[in-house]
């Protein structure tokens, strides 16, 4: 016997940009020197907030500014240093 | 609902092809649950209704019953475990008592907010210490604040037939809450009566399958994911979502009465709907009972009704939702009117009483009075129903009550 | 700067609300990613939940509910039984508890599941204490740490003065198909563990070491390094077990002494230094019961 779905509370997942923009969070930007980075994927791994993705050209990988939070973990793991953490 | 309904003795027709057997009331809400068909059942022993869980096992082992049956360890997590299931959309089934119920205490406003039509049956029993595992109702009545529906079986035949009824009324769409069916423990979960057992035919036609619009089971197959019982700040629709669910109590109230009309119609047992009048038309003093306790009160009714004492009783068979209105208007014209419960509150009285009084507040120049009595299974006989009535007639002759609560049968 | 690409593959998605370095957004994004869609995560109320299921923020593209405190394994198990009832199979029922809900309040029915081997996937993030509700300590607080209940003082000076529970070991001895640590810094280890568990049945249980920057005190950039040097120092193990028998998945050849991975965290700057040598001392303990146990 189905009930009207107002009666049970559920939210559904949406893609679309939520007004939780979290990255107006940060203090500081990781800045990626494209030159260095040799696609490890290693930040795009280590990355907590799902920010870092790679670019459409495949060349290297590129950071999602709404959501990024500036935690640093990216510089951090980074074999080649590309990513140097700026004052935002 | 004024007219006073006929008394109907329990007989199997030829539609229902029922069986007759002699069961103890615990064996008879297992009979009830089983033929609902749930498809969780997770419960914890403990007295008085450790044999309904043993029931249910064997139910499941001998595949008289296709249902996953947890050995769950604690009533919490019984009652956890089913809303887990039941919001996947299965149909569920627990069992519990007094220290279970408290136990679990948490998860019944869990079910009751969480919209889930979880069924339970209450073998009532008292609350310790002092320790004490006999029948009063005490458990039950002190949880009325969960959400839950509460329903009271009066013998075994009802608390079967309510079980079967409880899963109708709890899963109608305009509903979605959790219901409990007591019943005394000892009193009725273990004393034995000839019981119509009906045919899972039969109830398979008056209660078809569970089958919710929204559940995990639905979003996973229509690969629409959703969140459950996600956090709501206060500014987000929590109120707004509890507004719903206190709205589904009250249309509770219609259900009762349809699904007890229903089930007459299907199986020729009806039971009163929210609660069964008995000799109230032209009663001077009624007796509001709530249990087992209606059997005695009742016999005594008849008896002071052959010596022209205008009395009669009125059995409260749904607690919650509790039936304001339709209660003051079959009391209306009864000068006084008495509460009979086995429990208490808090100091001298009982949680039904004040419902009921606050009930009949609006009726000019009616008395009521609480009776608590046979706490923690002390046997309440005739003679102690004697002296509430007694006390009732009293109060109609003298116009005062002399005290709001008096409790009947201890010593003091 | 090219423009970001939104990723369609992923389950857990940006715009949560954990802190920045959270081990357990870390962690929680990898498990997604192999548990796939036919999953059901179920929350425990701490800083997942808060983060990511509320009301105009549900960051999961998996259906979910959201659990109490106390009843995670048995809230997972009725999920998983009512599944099998209604007829949806081959669907990961992954409760994602903390570890006070999972060392303590939880714990008997965590027990009561394992022994049942309910078909449940349990994972629990061990931050080492109840991170959500302002860092109190619970059963799996180390030995040393200062939490807000356990705070170093002058008459208490030590913090947390009992070792941390054992979660691993006590699953693994109620003879489970599968329990394992991990911990996010070691991607590798960590991600055939939780492949394994998914593609087994029964109750299985994996302890994510989450290093928490806030609670733990230290800045949230050196989380996988943090995770990392636990590992080495010896303080949190690697290992999985089947059916009850160990075995230690990597074994740091020297491990490095506790006190440089002490020294990263000011949760524990009060110690002295006898105090990290009983510490030292007691992971010595703990490695040479490991050397033991292992098959």
């Amino acid at each position: 016997m189905p009930h009207s779905p107002e009666d049970l509370e559920t939210i559904p997942f949406t893609t679309e940009r939520q007004s939780r923009r979290t990255g107006n969070w940060r203090f500081s930007r990781p800045e990626l020197a494209e030159e260095d980075c040799i696609m490890c994927e290693l930040c795009i791994e280590f990355c907590p907030d799902v920010s870092i993705h790679q670019a459409e050209s495949e060349e290297s990988v590129v950071v999602d500014y709404d959501y990024c939070k500036g935690c640093g973990i990216c510089a951090q793991v980074c074999p080649t240093d590309a990513f140097t953490m700026e004052d935002e | 609902m004024t007219a006073e309904q006929p008394r109907v003795t329990p007989e199997p027709t030829d539609e229902t092809a029922a069986e007759t057997r002699v069961l103890t009331g615990n064996e008879a809400a297992a009979h009830g649950a089983k033929l609902a068909r749930p498809e969780v059942v997770s419960a914890y022993p403990i007295t008085p209704q450790s044999a309904i869980s043993e029931t249910m096992a064997g139910f499941v082992a001998s595949g008289e019953l296709d249902a996953k049956l947890f050995r769950i360890e604690s009533e919490h997590s019984a009652m956890s475990s089913l809303i887990g299931a039941s919001l996947t959309g299965a149909r569920t089934f627990t069992a519990t008592a007094s220290n279970g119920l408290f136990y679990m205490a948490e998860m019944l406003h869990f079910a009751s907010g969480g919209r889930l039509p979880i069924v339970m049956a209450v073998a009532n029993r008292a609350a310790s210490p002092p320790w004490n595992v006999w029948g009063d109702q005490s458990d039950s009545l002190s949880q009325r604040d969960s959400g839950w529906i509460q329903l009271y079986a009066e013998n075994c035949q009802e608390a079967l037939d309510l079980l079967i009824q409880a899963y109708r009324i709890a899963e109608s769409d305009d509903v979605m809450l959790p219901a409990m069916v007591a019943f005394d423990g000892f009193q009725v979960s273990h004393i034995s009566e000839p019981v119509v057992i009906p045919s899972q035919e039969a109830v398979d036609d008056f209660l078809p399958p569970y089958d919710p619009e929204d559940s995990l089971a639905q979003s996973l197959v229509d690969g629409d994911p959703k969140a459950f019982h996600h956090i709501t700040p206060p500014e987000a629709s929590f109120f707004e979502y509890k507004y719903r669910q206190a709205q589904a109590g009250e249309r509770a109230k219609d259900r009762i009465e349809e699904v007890d009309r229903l089930f007459g119609e299907r199986f020729g047992r009806r039971w009163g709907g929210l609660f069964d009048p008995y000799r109230v038309d032209d009663a001077g003093v009624v007796l509001v009972t709530l249990g087992s306790l209606t059997t005695t009160a009742k016999a005594v009714a008849d008896e002071y009704r052959e010596k022209d004492l205008p009395v009669g009783v009125l059995k409260l068979r749904s607690f919650r939702p509790f039936p304001e209105d339709e209660l003051a208007t079959v009391l209306e014209d009864v000068p006084v009117v008495g509460v009979v419960e086995k429990d208490h509150s808090f100091g001298l009285t009982g949680s039904v009483y004040g419902d009921v009084a606050a009930a009949l507040t609006n009726v000019d120049g009616q008395l009521t009075q609480n009776f608590v009595t046979g706490l923690g299974g002390r046997e309440v006989t005739t003679e102690h129903i004697r002296e509430m009535y007694d006390a009732l007639l009293e109060t109609h002759d003298t116009g005062c009550v002399d005290r709001r609560s008096r409790w009947v049968g201890v010593s003091r | 700067m090219k423009d970001p690409q939104p990723r369609d593959d992923k389950l857990f998605v940006q715009g949560h609300t954990m802190c920045p370095g959270c081990g357990v957004a870390l962690s929680v994004n990898h498990i997604m990613d192999i548990l796939g869609e036919d999953t059901v995560v179920l929350f425990s109320p701490g800083c997942l939940s808060a983060a990511s299921t509320i009301e105009d923020n549900y960051r999961f593209r998996v259906p979910s509910a959201h659990m109490g405190l106390v009843h995670s394994a048995a809230f997972a198990a009725g999920v998983s039984a009512g599944l099998e009832q209604v007829g949806v199979d081959d669907v990961t029922v992954a409760p994602l508890a903390g570890d006070g809900a999972t060392a303590d309040i939880g714990f008997q029915a965590l027990s009561a599941a394992a022994e049942r081997n309910d078909d449940v996937l349990y994972f629990c993030h061990d931050n080492e204490a109840y991170a959500n509700t302002g860092m109190q300590g619970s059963g799996t607080t180390p030995m040393g740490a200062a939490t807000s209940t356990t705070p170093a003082g002058r008459v208490a000076p030590y913090g947390k003065s009992s070792r941390k529970k054992d979660l691993f070991k006590l699953i693994t001895d109620h003879n489970v198909p599968y329990a394992a640590t991990a911990t996010p810094g070691y991607l590798g280890d960590f991600k055939e563990k939780v492949t394994k568990a998914k593609e087994t049945n029964g109750f299985r249980f994996i302890q994510i070491f989450d290093p928490c920057p806030e609670g733990w005190k230290f800045d949230g950039s050196r989380t996988v390094e943090i995770s990392k040097r636990a590992v080495q120092s010896g303080m949190w193990v690697l290992a999985e077990s089947e059916y009850g028998e160990i075995e230690i998945t990597r074994k740091p050849a020297d491990r490095e002494p506790v006190d440089e991975y002490l020294e990263l965290q000011d949760r524990f700057n009060h110690l002295s230094d006898a105090e990290v040598a009983q510490i030292q001392a007691a992971v010595d303990e703990f490695w040479d019961g490991y050397m033991e146990a292992e098959v």
